[in-house]
């Protein structure tokens, strides 16, 4: 019964493991950072948090969490064991962590805020274009996945909508470089 | 195959190198990237030492620059056709959010000025790390600089953002009425101004005396999005504030022996 039990049990944990683990390069989230996620959607989706960070001598300190959710539209066979997704569409939050930045708690003296956004969390919209390698299903990794993830956050989107005329568009766009490695 | 790769790296090289930095972003927090501007202030004032000085100041002077791009560009057109102007004035909330990338994109129109400018920091910048980024792109919050026998006081107003009592500095400020013999008058700049609620209420009695007390000759603000001049403290000490960006106007203002004139200019 002890057995069954620790089995269950280990069972459950297989089931609530994440799916993979993530590595980056840039792309507003820190000059590093590290995930973990989940395939959902028959994996046609997936959910991730992350950790980055950004060194003193390249603009920081700054720690950052973030959360994304990317979804699948298009996905091509290249071989056997290649597959390549043109354009995924996601959806991100960061979160800088520190006194500089603030959830605007509301000022003890006006029932207003002074300021409308939030210094501490930005909205992001993002595209991912990957490419993976599938390998053996006796590998602890399963799948190895590169990426370059585009994106551009709220505050972006919003100077470039007011002033379209005087704004590269280009400039609103951030890039960032992966990697992904699925149990 | 080999060859795909290797050109495959090449390119990844190439997207990695310094050039591209503004791309690949850390943070749109982060205080300075690749080829971020660095000593503003200190660059336009040595450019307008080296400007044939007469015997009037001609001062574009204007604030809050923020989200207004569209207007910003409009601004330096104008600015440029009027030929006489020795330097522009940015009277604080250079940009909206504090974010590394509006005090470039700003930096950027307002490069395309042919006076130099000076920007003053103001509480949309001290955000984030807004101080910061400020204080790498243009250079201390507190300055002066002398031209033309005038003592321009540049400072840091925005009280809201800092406990109480702390800013403005008052110590630093009394410190910068100095007996000069090559200056005749002093200017006070700053985006806050006292008469405001957002400027620091302990400290006003104290700041507003110190510039009277020193004959100071104006004292010019941003932060109320209009224009205003008058003697709020009926002291004789007089105090004048730019319009926004999006009011489409601006203060062309003219100092000579002693005496300040100005004309609203539309844009």
């Amino acid at each position: 019964m002890y057995c069954s039990f620790s089995l269950a049990a280990l069972g459950q944990a297989q089931r609530a493991a994440p799916d993979f683990f993530v590595t980056q390069y840039a792309g507003s989230i820190g000059f590093v950072s590290g995930g973990l996620g989940y395939n959902i959607f028959k994996s046609k989706g997936m959910v991730s948090i992350h950790f980055g960070t950004v060194p003193k001598n390249l603009g920081g300190p700054l720690s950052i969490f973030t959360a994304k959710l990317f979804y699948n539209f298009w996905e091509v066979e290249l071989s056997k064991r290649m597959t390549f997704r043109p354009v995924d569409v996601g959806l991100m939050v960061s979160y800088h962590t520190g006194d500089d930045f603030k959830s605007n708690v509301p000022d003890l003296f006006t029932s207003k805020n002074y300021y409308w956004w939030y210094t501490s969390m930005r909205w992001h919209l993002a595209t991912e274009t990957s490419l993976s390698v599938h390998l053996s299903p006796n590998r602890f990794f399963k799948k190895f996945t590169t990426y370059i993830e585009l994106n551009s956050n709220d505050l972006y989107i919003l100077s470039y909508i007011t002033n379209a005329s005087s704004l590269n568009l280009t400039r609103l766009i951030r890039a960032g470089l992966g990697a992904r490695f699925n149990f | 195959m080999k060859m795909r790769c290797w050109k495959g790296i090449l390119y990844l090289l190439i997207l990695l190198t310094p050039g591209c930095n503004d791309v690949f972003e850390f943070s749109p927090n982060q205080t300075f990237d690749g080829d971020s501007p660095v000593g503003i202030n200190a660059r336009n004032i040595e450019q307008l030492h080296n400007r044939p000085v007469d015997d009037t100041i001609t001062i574009a002077f204007i604030g809050d620059s923020q989200r207004f791009y569209d207007e910003a560009i409009r601004f330096v057109d104008k600015v440029n056709t009027l030929g006489s102007v020795d330097f522009v004035l940015l009277a604080g909330d250079i940009t909206d959010f504090g974010l590394l990338e509006e005090f470039e994109q700003i930096n950027g129109i307002f490069s395309k000025l042919d006076a130099p400018y000076v920007g003053v920091i103001g509480n949309h910048d001290v955000q984030a790390r807004g101080e910061e980024t400020f204080e790498r792109t243009f250079g201390a919050l507190n300055f002066s600089f002398v031209y033309d026998s005038i003592k321009f006081i540049v400072h840091n107003t925005n009280g809201r953002e800092y406990p109480a009592g702390q800013v403005p500095d008052l110590q630093w400020l009394a410190d910068q009425f100095t007996d000069d013999p090559a200056v005749k008058n002093f200017v006070a700049v700053s985006h806050v101004p006292p008469f405001d609620r957002d400027f620091d209420k302990t400290l006003e009695p104290a700041y507003t005396q110190l510039l009277h007390d020193k004959n100071t000759l104006i004292s010019l603000h941003g932060h109320i999005h209009r224009f205003k001049d008058g003697y709020p403290y009926n002291d004789g000490m007089r105090y004048m504030t730019s319009h926004s960006f999006d009011k489409r106007a601006f203060v062309l203002m003219k100092i000579s022996n002693g005496i300040v004139t100005y004309s609203i200019i539309d844009y």
